[in-house]
């Protein structure tokens, strides 16, 4: 098992790594500046693995994350995901990629505005051909599920940021993806919500998925695997909770 | 500001273009054409004028309302900060005049260097200009706009002054959008007609107030495109179908070498303004010129002739006559200058006409034609004041006849007058079927048989001075010449057009810098480029659909309402056609508009979020 940036590949008999980023780097350009969100980062992520990833505002986190879930290139290096090569990978096949492998919760929601929250939860379900009745019946279930059941027809201004975050849940879980990638959920949310939204994290790392989360929340971090401290761009350290390799083994011989 | 700039140096240069170019040497040459057709063209550029400066204002005050309208989550922060509601008012209020002012300057700078431009090509092109300085159009639009600005502009700041701080917030859509309730408008299997479809669909419906602007600005610019399209379209149809009538087709002239010489020499000044007439060989009433119209028996027989009409034509002199007339106050008062002028009469029987003429009044008829005359169009209106109510006195010492009505005609560029052919002889001491020209109108798939026969007729019965013409040649060239009475509208329509879309995709590309974030998500989530792309297309395709069809209505109001009621129509497949035409070129207009963003799409970074 990888407790630092060392790379492993298909370790254990049951559980191979879905994720895996090899010397990833990523440069923006900001002006006559160059700011490294992400500086040769190697990293395996497992399947059912949950993964707390925590570190300081600005540390590049948000970018680890993107660049996880094929929403941005990384400047140098390689990614994998489920198999896949994930720069070599064409727009349109990376967008088909995302709808049924990846579910991403943004950390300020990204909920399309002109949709209801019931439309928006519907929306990736309408993009993976579901049919109508059932995209409609699961979206109505994951709403109640979140609680939101008598907010399905409300837009996103209409509804708070903890209706919103909840919205944006459901619909990162539409698909049922095996990955589901959460840059901050619980971050300005009230108790109440926040609470809230650990408790599904809790309940959703008994479902198989393997979750990754950027956070500064004790209770999310506490359910994690894995807890990778990530600073100036690099992981510095990396804590395992529960080794799921172990686990996994443990289970087999069961 | 830019766009400001923009449509004001276009209203600008309309202004300054129009008034030195348009008006006052093609439609103010009183040698080129009659004054009719450049009375009604006179007019046309007129409401051409004013309809660009409406709507010039009106783009400019939807743009200045839309810059408020986009700040709106500036002013609901600064009203969250505490700044009060007429402190805001007054802020950017300011903001808008003061942006106006400094586009306004610009644009008229740079509207007055293409009008100078324009001006330097048109003198090495040898074109007659007259350098213009506007006093009136000009102060005008800009005291107009400023107060439109201040009272549309100031509402939506006002509105938004009003509102409570979290509605602002929600943007394009209704802050008390109740989408359960709207959806019943929507019906529900829009999904099964594609998600593309469907979300276009609920982004109009939802983003209310972006859709309405569109909606608004999208209209202006049809109508005032397709107003000016129809209009010319209109006016040259039925222009040229004026004079078509006036002139007749398939018409034959027989008569002496230097009278009918003459007469197509008449016609020809319509579009030769060089064209001078001997004055010697103008008097028509040498009696080697005269015949009897006993010879029609004999052409009569001839295959391929439809009708025969018998003229006298004279050239002599006219006097105006005062006449009485009520004006619209109530009070009476006598009209009339004593002018005269030398003119072509023609006299004819009013039943067998070969022409068709356009006519204010009445033509005189058989019954009414010992009283009555009917003239030119520039004849009324360079001799008389108001024709209608005066009388026409025939040489020194004639009688003086009621002028019963005006007629559209292209002989002697209007300066001419129809009489009854019987009363004409008896004026001149003549016997009653004494004429000098026979218009004889002939089937046109017999023209060049019937001619022959018809001159050998002519010359066995008159001998070998008599001649029969074929006008159709001088007739057609009438018509063609008209074509420079477009030329006009014609470049302002090309101009407006480029500058119509460049603003549209100026608009375009501000309207969807508040959509882009959401076409980012789409696509985060899993969305195709080409499904975003079509989302785009069909969004738009609806607002062109809904707007052109409204302002194809309000061109055609505008059109009936200014030029209609007085001219002839063209066929109505044509402004529907014109119409299609339009509605293809913009929807290719949008479509390319929209592949920049599409691109800048394409190459989306997660990054692009925080920009949006």
């Amino acid at each position: 098992m990888a407790h630092t940036d060392e790379i492993v590949e298909d370790e254990g008999e049951g559980i191979k790594p879905i994720i895996i980023l090899k010397d990833i780097s990523k440069e923006y350009e900001i002006g006559d500046w160059i700011v490294k969100a992400v500086d040769n980062v190697n990293l395996s992520i497992f399947e059912t693995e949950f993964i707390a990833i925590i570190g300081h505002s600005g540390a590049g986190k948000t970018t680890l994350l993107n660049l996880m879930a094929g929403l941005d290139t990384p400047t140098q290096g390689e990614i994998f995901n489920s198999g896949v090569k994930i720069p070599d990978m064409s727009e349109e096949s990376l967008a088909t990629f995302r709808i049924f492998n990846i579910g991403f919760v943004f950390q300020n929601y990204n909920l399309i505005s002109t949709l209801t929250a019931e439309e928006n939860v519907i929306f990736p379900m309408m993009l993976a051909g579901m049919t109508l009745d059932l995209r409609r019946k699961k979206a109505v279930e994951l709403l109640e599920k979140m609680g939101l059941a008598d907010r399905r027809e409300h837009l996103p201004f209409q509804l708070s940021a903890g209706e919103q975050q909840r919205v944006a849940i459901a619909r990162a879980l539409g698909n049922d993806p095996p990955i589901l990638i959460a840059d901050e959920p619980t971050a300005n949310l009230d108790r109440e919500t926040s609470d809230f939204i650990a408790n599904l994290f809790k309940e959703l790392k008994e479902s198989e998925k393997t979750i990754i989360v950027a956070t500064h929340d004790d209770r999310l971090i506490d359910v994690a695997d894995r807890i990778i401290t990530y600073e100036d761009a690099k992981i510095c350290k990396q804590d395992v909770v529960c080794d799921i390799l172990k686990e996994s083994d443990r289970k087999i011989k069961k | 500001m830019i766009i400001i700039a923009a449509v004001t140096a276009i209203a600008v240069y309309f202004i300054y273009f129009g008034n030195s170019i348009g008006y006052n040497t093609l439609y103010h040459n009183t040698s080129l054409f009659t004054v009719g057709i450049r009375a009604i063209y006179y007019e046309f550029n007129i409401f051409i004028l004013v309809i660009v400066l409406v709507l010039a204002g009106m783009t400019i005050v939807v743009i200045t309302s839309t810059l408020i309208a986009q700040k709106k989550r500036d002013i609901a922060i600064m009203r969250s900060l505490g700044t009060i509601p007429r402190m805001l008012y007054s802020f950017y209020l300011k903001e808008a005049l003061f942006l106006y002012i400094f586009g306004f300057v610009i644009g008229f700078i740079f509207g007055i260097i293409f009008y100078g431009i324009t001006l330097l090509i048109l003198m090495v092109l040898n074109f007659e200009i007259v350098i213009y300085i506007d006093i009136i159009w000009t102060p005008l639009f800009f005291i107009s706009t400023l107060a439109g600005i201040y009272v549309v502009t100031g509402y939506v700041l006002r509105r938004i002054g009003r509102q409570n701080i979290q509605w602002i917030f929600s943007k394009d859509i209704p802050h008390d959008f109740d989408a359960q309730h709207t959806l019943t408008f929507i019906p529900r299997g829009l999904s099964r007609l594609g998600y593309n479809f469907k979300s276009a669909m609920v982004n109009l419906i939802r983003r209310k107030k972006d859709f309405i602007r569109y909606i608004v600005l999208f209209g202006i610019l049809i109508t005032t495109i397709l107003t000016l399209g129809i209009g010319v379209l209109v006016l040259s149809s039925s222009s040229e179908n004026w004079i078509k009538n006036a002139q007749g087709e398939n018409i034959i002239v027989v008569g002496h070498k230097t009278v009918v010489n003459n007469y197509s020499l008449l016609y020809q000044k319509y579009y030769d303004i060089n064209l001078v007439i001997d004055e010697t060989s103008q008097d028509y009433t040498k009696s080697e010129y005269l015949f009897n119209t006993g010879i029609i028996s004999s052409l009569g027989s001839i295959d391929g002739i439809e009708n025969i009409d018998e003229r006298l034509i004279i050239f002599t002199k006219i006097i105006e006559k005062k006449g009485s007339i009520i004006f619209e106050d109530g009070t009476y008062g006598f009209v009339g200058k004593d002018r005269n002028a030398t003119i072509p009469i023609v006299g004819l029987d009013p039943n067998d006409m070969a022409q068709n003429f356009e006519v204010e009044g009445e033509f005189f008829s058989d019954e009414d034609g010992f009283m009555n005359i009917t003239i030119g169009d520039s004849l009324a209106a360079y001799s008389f004041e108001y024709p209608l109510y005066q009388q026409l006195q025939i040489g020194d010492a004639g009688n003086p006849f009621d002028i019963k009505g005006v007629v559209v005609d292209s002989l002697n560029n209007g300066f001419s007058a129809y009489f009854h052919l019987k009363y004409l002889n008896l004026e001149l001491g003549y016997s009653e079927n004494t004429v000098n020209i026979l218009l004889i109108k002939i089937n046109s798939s017999e023209m060049s048989n019937t001619i022959n026969t018809i001159q050998s007729v002519i010359q066995n019965q008159l001998g070998s001075n008599f001649v029969a013409q074929n006008m159709n040649g001088v007739f057609l060239q009438n018509l063609a010449s008209m074509s420079i009475l477009n030329a006009t509208p014609l470049i302002l329509i090309i101009l407006f057009s480029i500058i119509a879309f460049l603003s549209l995709y100026n608009y375009q590309k501000g309207g969807l810098h508040e959509k882009i974030k959401d076409f980012l998500i789409m696509k985060a989530v899993g969305a195709q480029n080409k499904s975003i792309k079509r989302i785009l297309f069909l969004e738009n395709l609806f607002i062109l659909i809904i707007s052109s069809v409204y302002a194809l209505t309000i061109s055609m109001v505008l059109n009936i309402l200014v030029l209609f009621e007085r001219v002839a129509l063209p066929p109505l497949y044509i402004p529907f056609l014109l119409y299609l035409v339009y509605f293809v070129v913009l929807l290719v207009i949008n479509f390319l508009s929209l592949l920049p963003l599409v691109r800048k799409m394409k190459h989306f970074s997660i990054k692009d979020f925080e920009v949006f």
